[in-house]
C-alpha cells in the first residue's frame, strides 16, 4: 500500500466523523460546500452530508408560503371543499384567529400572515396549510356553541401551522431532492424553463402532494395533534379565551361522532381530551362572555 | 483521492464553531427579515404602533433580545431607527432563500440571487403552467390572502370581547 493509499481512510475518517456530528453547523456546510469542486471526492461527501441533514426546518419562510399557497389551491380545487360566500362569518372567523395569532408570542408569524376561509360542507374538518392559510368547515363550526370553542379549533390550527407540522409530512426523499436545487447555483442562472428549474417544479409538486395527502387522507402523527391541542391550547389562554373550550369542543365532537374529514384524520376526541385533562386556570369573566355570546350569535345566525 | 488541506481545515474550524455555538443573536448581529411586510414596533407586541414599514430583503442590526422580541435598529436614509421585531419576522442565516416579491429597488445583486433559488413565484408558475387546471383555485386562494383587517379593527374586536385586558396586553 502505497503513502497516499494509507491516507485515504484517515482523510475520510476526518471528513466524515465531523460532517456527521456537525448537523446543526448548517452556515459553515453551506460554505465549504459552495468552496469545494462538485465532482470532488470532498465536495460529493459535503454534497451528500448536506443533503441528509436537511429537514423541512431548512425551508425559509417565503419557500413555506409559496408550497402553502399550492396546497390551498389543491383543497379548494377539490370538489367537496367549496368557499363558503356569507361575509359575516368570514369576517368573524378572520377576526377570533387573528385576535390569537397576534396576542401569543408563540405564534410563529409567517411570511404572508394568517388568513382564514370557511368551507361550505357539512363534513366535520379544518384544514391548516403551511405559511398559515386556515381553512375551517361549516360542519365543525355547527360544533361550535360559542366564541371560545370557535377560538379553540382556529388555535388548534394555527398550532399546527406555527409548529410546521405540514411542512414536516414532506418525505425525506423528496427534501433531499429539494435541496438539491434550493440554493444552488445552477438554479441562480436558471431561466424560466431552465432543466433545473423544471426539475425544482417538479419536487415542489411531490412536496406538496406530501401535506395534501397527510392533510386529506392519512393524517397527521397522534403526537403531532396532541402538540397541537396542547400548544393550542395556550394560545387559546394567551389570547384571553377559555382554555377549557377546546376539551369542550373536543367532548361534543365525542358525542355526536361522525365519518369522514376530521373523524378519519384524527385521534378519537375522547383520547385528545385525555392530553389535555390537566386544568389550566382560567378566571371566568361573565361580562365578556356575554359580549362574546351576542356576536357569536350574530355571526352563526342561520 | 483527497488532497484538499484547505478544505480539512474548514471543516475542522465548523467543528470547532460548532463546539462554541454558532446561532448566537447578540448585540451587532445582522438579520434579514423574511416577513414579506412588517413593522418595528415601538414596543415588544404585536399591536403596538410601528416606528417603520419593513420589507422582506431589509437588514436590521440587533440590540438585544427579550423573550420572543428583538430590539434592532435599521438604517433608512441615513437616519437610525430603532425598534422591536418578532423573531419569527427576520433571521440571521446568511443564506436565507428569499421570495423577491416586494422587496426594495436598492436590492443588491446578491440578495436577488437569493430570490432565485427557492420555492418561489417562478417554481409556482412552472408548476401552474404544467397544471392550468389549478387557475381557478390559484384565483380563490389569491383572494384568502388578499383579506386583510387592519390591526385596530382586530384589537377592537379583542377589546369588546374583553380579550386583550385578561391577556394583560
Amino acid at each position: 500500500m502505497n503513502a497516499i493509499a494509507r491516507r485515504v481512510p484517515l482523510t475520510l475518517a476526518l471528513f466524515a466523523a465531523p460532517l456527521l456530528i456537525l448537523v446543526a453547523c448548517a452556515g459553515m456546510l453551506d460554505a465549504l460546500e459552495g468552496a469545494t469542486d462538485p465532482d470532488s471526492a470532498e465536495g460529493k461527501l459535503i454534497r451528500g452530508t448536506n443533503r441528509l441533514r436537511k429537514s423541512a426546518q431548512d425551508l425559509d419562510p417565503s419557500e413555506e408560503h409559496y408550497i402553502g399557497r399550492t396546497v390551498a389551491a389543491q383543497i379548494v380545487a377539490m370538489p367537496q371543499y367549496k368557499l363558503s360566500t356569507d361575509q359575516a362569518v368570514l369576517d368573524y372567523v378572520n377576526r377570533v384567529g387573528l385576535g390569537i395569532s397576534m396576542t401569543n408570542d408563540g405564534v410563529r408569524q409567517t411570511f404572508a400572515g394568517y388568513h382564514f376561509a370557511v368551507l361550505d360542507t357539512d363534513e366535520v374538518n379544518a384544514l391548516a396549510c403551511p405559511g398559515g392559510t386556515i381553512f375551517i368547515s361549516k360542519g365543525l363550526l355547527s360544533k361550535a356553541a360559542s366564541e371560545d370553542e370557535v377560538a379553540a379549533i382556529l388555535a388548534h390550527e394555527i398550532a399546527h401551522v406555527t409548529l410546521r407540522h405540514g411542512l414536516n409530512q414532506i418525505k425525506k426523499s423528496n427534501l433531499a431532492s429539494a435541496f438539491q436545487y434550493l440554493g444552488s447555483g445552477a438554479l441562480q442562472a436558471a431561466g424560466t424553463n431552465s432543466e433545473d428549474l423544471q426539475k425544482l417544479a417538479t419536487v415542489f409538486d411531490d412536496s406538496v402532494k406530501d401535506v395534501v395527502g397527510a392533510m386529506i387522507t392519512s393524517g397527521y402523527s397522534r403526537e403531532a395533534e396532541e402538540e397541537a391541542d396542547r400548544s393550542g391550547r395556550e394560545f387559546l389562554a394567551g389570547a384571553g379565551y377559555d382554555p377549557q373550550a377546546l376539551s369542550r369542543v373536543l367532548a361534543k365532537m365525542g358525542e355526536v361522532g361522525g365519518e369522514g374529514g376530521m373523524f378519519a384524520t384524527h385521534p378519537a376526541p375522547k383520547d385528545r381530551q385525555a392530553t389535555l385533562s390537566t386544568k389550566v386556570a382560567f378566571t371566568p369573566d361573565p361580562q365578556g362572555e356575554a359580549a362574546r355570546s351576542t356576536r357569536f350569535a350574530a355571526a352563526m345566525k342561520p | 483521492m483527497f488532497k484538499s488541506l484547505p478544505i480539512l481545515c474548514l471543516t475542522a474550524a465548523a467543528y470547532v464553531c460548532l463546539a462554541a455555538g454558532t446561532t448566537p443573536q447578540s448585540q451587532g448581529d445582522t438579520l434579514t427579515v423574511t416577513k414579506k411586510t412588517t413593522k418595528l414596533r415601538a414596543q415588544k407586541k404585536l399591536f403596538a404602533p410601528g416606528v417603520a414599514d419593513l420589507k422582506e430583503g431589509d437588514r436590521v442590526t440587533l440590540v438585544s433580545k427579550d423573550g420572543a422580541w428583538l430590539s434592532v435598529t435599521w438604517t433608512s436614509n441615513g437616519k437610525n431607527i430603532t425598534g422591536w421585531l418578532h423573531e419569527s419576522d427576520a433571521t440571521t442565516k446568511k443564506d436565507v432563500r428569499l421570495s423577491g416579491q416586494g422587496v426594495r429597488e436598492k436590492y443588491s445583486v446578491s440578495e436577488a440571487e437569493a430570490a432565485r433559488k427557492g420555492f418561489n413565484p417562478q417554481v409556482e408558475k412552472a408548476y401552474r403552467d404544467r397544471n392550468p387546471s389549478l387557475d381557478a383555485a390559484y384565483q380563490i386562494v389569491d383572494r384568502i390572502q388578499a383579506q386583510t383587517v387592519p390591526e385596530a379593527d382586530v384589537e377592537r374586536f379583542l377589546r369588546e370581547g374583553r380579550l386583550l385586558k385578561e391577556a394583560g396586553r
